[in-house]
């Protein structure tokens, strides 16, 4: 049972929420009710979805949903729920993946190319950033590339930096953060941890 | 060429898929397992140039950067060559120089940090959510720089037929008269695209004229330039 770390005491997670059955909430269970909408959702829903759509704080929507988490990691089942681009999402457990695919044709997404990847990589962390920064980079013309992140929606133009032509400047989109498993930017592996490489770790 | 015996080294023909010369430079530095501070640079471009002397030989083209890249290692190798007061050391080998070597660093971490996260995209591909697929991004319209009128335009030029030998076009394809055709076009519709202004079989006199008319009429306000996705088609409309 989570309790309230600013109070310090137990915390029946309930609120005065109307139903459209007209129950006022009192005894509506505000976890439960999570949960039901978790489970509806197609999409990560953001911390603030909760706030809004339901009037409930930001500290005690994040009890619950962490809550939920734990839960659903404890119970270890088929499902669990992860904090995924910015919100939180139900996913299948990924012990089940191949099953998933034979028996429900759920589909895996193919693998980028190594080009797309380092050129994705650099967006990541630079953005951000202009074609002509890239291309430095990679010592070769990316646009091609970039067409291709941006047709995968993995990549999207963020504004124009203040140089001759105006250019376009790149940075990555919500589903970039879904496809690699991020919650946020911040959660990127840091480029610093890269110091002295063994070039025998290679293929 | 004569390929050379280097040691016990033999020149395999290796194929690979280079990403770029950096790339290339990186596996040939792997290979020499040497480090990238001490190796030679004179033997790097050596190793280098004679591979793009091969992908010449087996008529495979490769990209004009790895060109730069041979022509760029040679001027670093000649510049090395020249004497300087303060090389006392006769057995003294130049190496890389610190430029290309940051050059290479940098490339190196982003490959490093690529890999790093296509562990967690290959995690992440085996968990599955309702409804996994998620749509493309909306209809957003966004001005155009000068840069992506230009690169429409290329890619419609390329596409175009060269007037035929033999073939005398006499009409002069007036930049006025393609201004009216284009009003008389967005009196009916709100807008066009700029490849509908262009017939299959389109000179390319005809489309450089068409191309000059939309830069006048964006100059006189008479039209907007939208450009749909990145490197997509150019709309053109009504002002």
């Amino acid at each position: 049972m989570s309790s309230d770390p600013i109070r310090g005491e137990e915390e029946s997670p309930s609120a005065s929420v109307d139903t459209p059955n007209g129950e006022t909430g009192a005894g509506l269970d505000l976890k439960g009710l999570f949960e039901a909408i978790l489970f509806m959702s197609n999409e990560p829903l953001p911390l603030s979805f909760f706030v809004k759509q339901l009037g409930v704080d930001p500290t005690q929507s994040r009890i619950l949903l962490d809550s939920l988490i734990d839960e659903y990691h404890e119970r270890g089942g088929g499902i669990k729920l992860i904090e995924i681009s910015n919100g939180y999402q139900f996913v299948t457990s990924e012990r089940y993946a191949d099953h998933l695919i034979r028996i429900m044709g759920c589909k895996k997404r193919e693998r980028l190319t190594r080009g797309m990847m380092e050129t994705l990589a650099i967006i990541a962390y630079k953005q951000p950033v202009v074609l002509a920064e890239i291309d430095e980079l990679r010592g070769v013309s990316s646009r091609m590339m970039v067409v291709n992140l941006i047709k995968k929606n993995l990549v999207k133009p963020v504004g124009r930096k203040d140089l001759p032509g105006r250019p376009l400047s790149y940075g990555t989109t919500d589903d970039f953060l879904k496809f690699f498993g991020l919650n946020k930017l911040s959660d990127l592996p840091k480029l610093s941890e890269i110091r002295e490489f063994n070039l025998g770790e290679e293929e | 060429m004569i390929f050379e015996q280097k040691s016990s080294e033999k020149y395999v023909i290796h194929i690979d898929n280079f990403e770029g010369p950096l790339d290339l430079l990186w596996d040939l530095i792997k290979r020499s397992k040497i480090d990238i501070m001490e190796i030679s640079l004179s033997h790097i471009t050596e190793q280098y140039v004679a591979y793009l002397r091969l992908m010449e030989k087996l008529n495979i083209h490769v990209a004009s950067e790895f060109i730069l890249m041979a022509s760029e290692l040679l001027y670093y190798k000649s510049k090395a060559i020249l004497p300087a007061a303060d090389i006392e050391d006769e057995y003294f080998v130049p190496p890389l120089p610190p430029d290309l070597v940051e050059k290479l660093l940098e490339y190196k971490r982003f490959q490093i940090m690529s890999r790093k996260l296509i562990e967690g995209y290959d995690l992440q591909a085996n968990c599955f959510s309702r409804n996994s697929d998620s749509p493309i991004g909306d209809d957003v319209y966004l001005d155009l720089s000068l840069f992506d009128l230009l690169n429409a335009f290329v890619d419609v030029y390329d596409t175009a037929r060269d007037v035929e030998e033999g073939e005398i076009v006499f009409d002069e394809l007036l930049i006025s008269d393609r201004i009216d055709f284009i009003k008389v076009l967005l009196r009916d519709q709100e807008h066009i695209f700029f490849n509908d202004l262009f017939t299959l079989q389109a000179h390319r006199s005809e489309i450089v004229v068409s191309f000059l008319a939309i830069l006048e009429m964006a100059k006189s306000g008479l039209i907007r330039l939208l450009q749909h996705t990145i490197f997509g088609d150019i709309k053109i409309q009504r002002a």
